[in-house]
């Protein structure tokens, strides 16, 4: 900690022991108690404290609550629907059948994508498919509201681009200097997005998954009407760059879980696997 | 039913019943302290309201959805924070370009190179560095907004609503070693900060 005693504890210790972190019956207790440079330390950090309550003293206005419950009384809450359960069982059977052939058909119309892309040119690649007799092949979702066979035709769908901006950085390190803190990124991520039209999700998701070249095998999309789940196997720089672009797009990130789309700086390696589970609920 | 002194676990049960006015009781409950909150991370009065009336909305639409794996109290302040977080980046770049790099996406997937590591400076401190009570008459608020996010939230959820590392991690959605050391660097970089 310091010059003059090296058995002094860290900052970090010190800091927890001010707010009861600590078992406080432990020789480290003991120690920051009796010693006079902790004992400043812990003078310090109760000025800060007292200063801090202090500048954010703050009253709570008149009427907020009574405000939020007149806004409240005219906003609709949204039920979930209980099944019997042999009509779940029957739902459930009609879901895994209808997605095997939706995941067929998505592989079968991406290979096509893939060559497009790659070609620049939509009929002349050498590896690319017969064109199909229709251009309303579903892409990436199922709901039958914005196509025939589902989802946004695939000639609707612009790959996403979106200028120039700093690019996300992954280091082995997690704590890096002053005023960066590598965010951990778990292996499994959860998010809820607002949007404000859930067709402009299916269009924007179908155009980022596009510019990311993350084929539909990785993906999959449920599109209830009222919302829509979008699960995909991805790595930790793809899922930063999908949230990134999910922001740019509009749509609201009204979870905490990271990575948030101001972050710059992570922990770990940008290829590590990643599932994430996002659910875009519509804002009213 | 007395409502108002009925636990958290009662009131969703009864909301989940149809019984709405079990919400107006968790409104009556948090909403003062999540407006501390949200005040604390913005600094203005009308968007920690709004901040807080929409938190409110948002956790009464998708009641129906909520699953009960952390407290309604842990949930109501996540959303706070993270509206808090967009409408502070918001206000900060209003008018900025917003726009993010696909492009240059794909070349750095495509890049074999080892991770760009960022150098870490000593954050050892001497007692020489200590704060002392002229620095604080300086603007802290002032200090703390220039805080990362993640250390500026997390000291204003331990010193203005003074939860405990535990509630602060559960709010943060990390553990509570990291809490631990948020706290500590945020004090350490507030310090600086005033210095």
């Amino acid at each position: 900690m310091n010059k003059s005693n090296h058995t002094c504890p860290s900052f970090e210790d010190i800091s927890a022991y001010y707010d009861r972190e600590i078992n406080m019956d432990s020789p480290l207790a003991e120690h920051i108690r009796k010693c006079p440079e902790c004992t400043r330390v812990l003078d310090s950090l109760k000025l800060l404290d007292a200063k801090i309550k202090q500048d954010f003293a703050c009253t709570v206005p008149e009427g907020l609550t009574d405000r939020i419950k007149a806004q409240l009384a005219q906003t609709p809450i949204h039920k979930t629907i209980s099944f019997p359960w042999y009509r779940l069982l029957r739902v459930a059977a009609m879901i895994t059948i209808c997605g095997a052939l939706a995941v067929y058909m998505m592989n079968e119309q991406f290979d096509v994508t893939s060559s497009r892309i790659a070609s620049g040119s939509d009929a002349t690649a050498p590896h690319a498919k017969p064109a199909p007799s229709t251009h309303h092949y579903p892409y990436y979702t199922s709901n039958t509201a914005y196509a025939p066979g589902g989802g946004v035709p695939l000639h609707q769908l612009t790959r996403a681009s979106y200028g120039e901006s700093p690019l996300p950085v992954f280091t082995n390190t997690e704590q890096a200097g002053d005023n960066q803190q590598a965010v951990r990124i778990g292996a499994q991520v959860h998010q809820v997005w607002v949007a404000k039209d859930l067709q402009e999700v299916n269009r924007a998701l179908g155009d980022i998954l596009l510019g990311l070249n993350i084929p539909p095998s990785k993906v999959s999309i449920t599109d209830s009407g009222k919302s829509i789940r979008f699960i995909a196997d991805l790595s930790k720089i793809q899922l930063v760059s999908l949230v990134k672009n999910c922001s740019a797009r509009g749509f609201d990130l009204i979870t905490p879980s990271e990575p948030q789309p101001e972050q710059q700086l992570f922990y770990g390696k940008k290829d590590s696997p990643v599932i994430y589970y996002a659910e875009f609920v519509k804002d009213k | 039913m007395n409502l108002e002194s009925s636990d958290e676990k009662k009131l969703l049960s009864e909301l989940k019943n149809g019984n709405t006015a079990a919400f107006d009781v968790l409104v009556d409950r948090y909403a003062g302290k999540l407006y501390m909150t949200a005040f604390g991370l913005l600094s203005n009065r009308q968007d920690a309201e709004e901040v807080v009336q929409d938190a409110f909305i948002r956790a009464y639409k998708s009641i129906g959805s909520f699953r009960g794996d952390a407290s309604f109290e842990t949930w109501i302040h996540r959303i706070v924070i993270n509206l808090s977080r967009n409408k502070y980046h918001w206000n900060r770049r209003r008018g900025a370009d917003v726009n993010v790099s696909l492009s240059g996406l794909q070349s750095n997937i495509n890049d074999e190179r080892e991770p760009e590591d960022i150098n870490i400076a000593d954050e050892s401190y001497s007692p020489e560095t200590v704060i002392n009570s002229t620095e604080l008459e300086r603007n802290v608020q002032k200090g703390i907004q220039e805080l990362p996010d993640t250390l500026r939230e997390a000291l204003l959820l331990r010193h203005v609503e003074e939860l405990p590392y535990e509630k602060i991690a559960e709010a943060l959605e990390c553990k509570i070693g990291t809490v631990k050391s948020r706290i500590a660097r945020g004090r350490e970089m507030l310090r600086k900060i005033l210095t």
